[in-house]
């Protein structure tokens, strides 16, 4: 399943090299909901969360020469630029956002997107399952440093002092929970 | 695989972002001691794969399907909007080397220093006479040097910047954006560069005249601390 999804994916960045508005439009139908639900989980202000969905997907546009099949996936790369740059507002915005963060509910709205019905169609739902299951595996201390880390945009010596939990083992932890989750998703990439 | 354990344990945690300076470079000598690396490469593309399926563990959040359009109508990536993108696979786009004349520059240059050096009220002369307009408008910055950069903006709302064939920053400094309404400059962004290219939200543009480019300290000073490089002149709304 990730193979085919993976081969349409680049198929479709080879395609917006040429300008192809259709590819566009596929790649945003099916990453962009994922997208914004990473950046929101990041920065929690919907507003800026847009914003940097609208920024990742820009650069696709304009700049799709950049991807480089060679080190990962469609996805992968999308999702970096996303993070990258969901954490880079967040520790810009430090201050300002613990202080809005009170305010935002957690939960997403549930109205339906239209995007989501492609999202549905193209077989993302499984992957979704399996990466809850493997993250659910996980013990939770090792789950919380990596959620910590990669959601809350925290470093690992910010994750051990706010844990109170040596640095030493917050990284063991982190790698340990890395290997269990790679081990776990290592079946989607085949 | 031993000798492997700590590039490991470093990657693992650089693609959940949450390496430390010291960690981040570490790593980079790590990396460098193990040259051209099948077993590092193999551990970036599978850490990075984890990586980025973590997202799939979230809900899907609703999109506002108007973004896009809106990127869309910025014009496809291989006709550039004013910006000259390069483009793979196509025939590079010459630069533009158009230049104002260096009496606009200096101009231009001195009194935006003035300004965002907050050196006492300052009578600007643009290089063109700002215009008011409704829809959405394109600037390029000026001059080309470091690369070319164009707004796609909405007056007095907001925009998207981006650049192409910018070169690198010096050393320890980064690009900063900033808008400039009277004698207020106000931070924009730091963009990250990569591969010469990057692209910035500009979230508001209410009262802005124009933009300016300067290079500061990777903490990204929140008040400039050097003259602009570059600058572009908005239509109001």
């Amino acid at each position: 399943m990730a193979d085919v999804s993976e081969a349409h994916d680049r198929e479709l960045v080879q395609r917006l090299r040429q300008g192809d508005e259709d590819a566009f439009r596929g790649l945003f139908g099916r990453y962009a909901p994922t997208a914004k639900a990473l950046a929101l989980r990041v920065v929690k202000q919907p507003n800026l969360a847009e914003e940097i969905v609208q920024e990742a997907f820009l650069a696709l546009w304009r700049t799709p020469e950049t991807y480089d099949p060679g080190r990962g996936s469609v996805r992968s790369w999308l999702m970096g630029m996303v993070h990258h740059r969901a954490v880079d507002a967040v520790r810009r915005e430090e201050a300002h956002r613990r202080r809005a963060e009170a305010s935002i509910p957690t939960a997403v709205s549930e109205e339906v997107d239209p995007a989501e019905e492609v999202v549905e169609a193209l077989g993302i739902p499984q992957e979704r399952r399996l990466v809850r299951a493997a993250l659910q595996e996980l013990p939770d201390e090792q789950r919380s440093v990596i959620e910590m880390m990669y959601f809350d945009g925290l470093s690992q010596s910010q994750v051990a002092d706010k844990t109170g939990t040596p640095l030493g083992t917050v990284k063991s932890r982190t790698l340990l929970g890395m290997r269990r989750l790679r081990a776990a998703l290592e079946g989607l990439d085949r | 695989m031993n000798d492997h354990a700590l590039i490991e344990e470093l990657i693992a945690a650089r693609v959940l972002g949450g390496l430390d300076e010291a960690d981040a470079r570490t790593l980079e000598r790590e990396m460098a001691g193990h040259g051209d690396c099948a077993d590092c490469r193999r551990l970036e593309l599978a850490y990075g794969e984890v990586a980025g399926r973590l997202p799939l563990s979230l809900d899907p959040a609703p999109v506002d399907p108007a973004i896009a359009d809106r990127i869309l109508a910025s014009g496809p990536a291989s006709e550039p909007s004013g910006g000259g993108l390069a483009i793979a696979g196509a025939e590079p786009t010459p630069r533009r080397r158009r230049r104002p004349g260096w009496a606009v520059l200096v101009a231009v240059a001195a009194a935006a220093a003035l300004i965002l050096a907050g050196i006492g009220v300052v009578s600007v002369r643009r290089p063109t006479t700002a215009t008011v307009a409704s829809g959405p408008q394109v600037a390029t910055f000026s001059p080309s040097t470091n690369g070319d950069m164009t707004l796609l903006y909405t007056p007095g709302g907001s925009g998207v910047v981006w650049g192409s064939g910018m070169t690198a920053p010096t050393s320890g400094k980064v690009y900063a954006l900033w808008t400039l309404t009277g004698t207020t400059a106000t931070l924009a962004g730091c963009p990250q560069v990569v591969d010469g290219a990057f692209v910035a939200s500009v979230a508001d543009l209410q009262g802005a005249t124009q933009m300016a480019v300067t290079q500061e300290p990777e903490s990204c000073p929140s008040q400039p601390t050097s003259s602009p490089i570059m600058t572009t002149t908005l239509a109001t709304s």
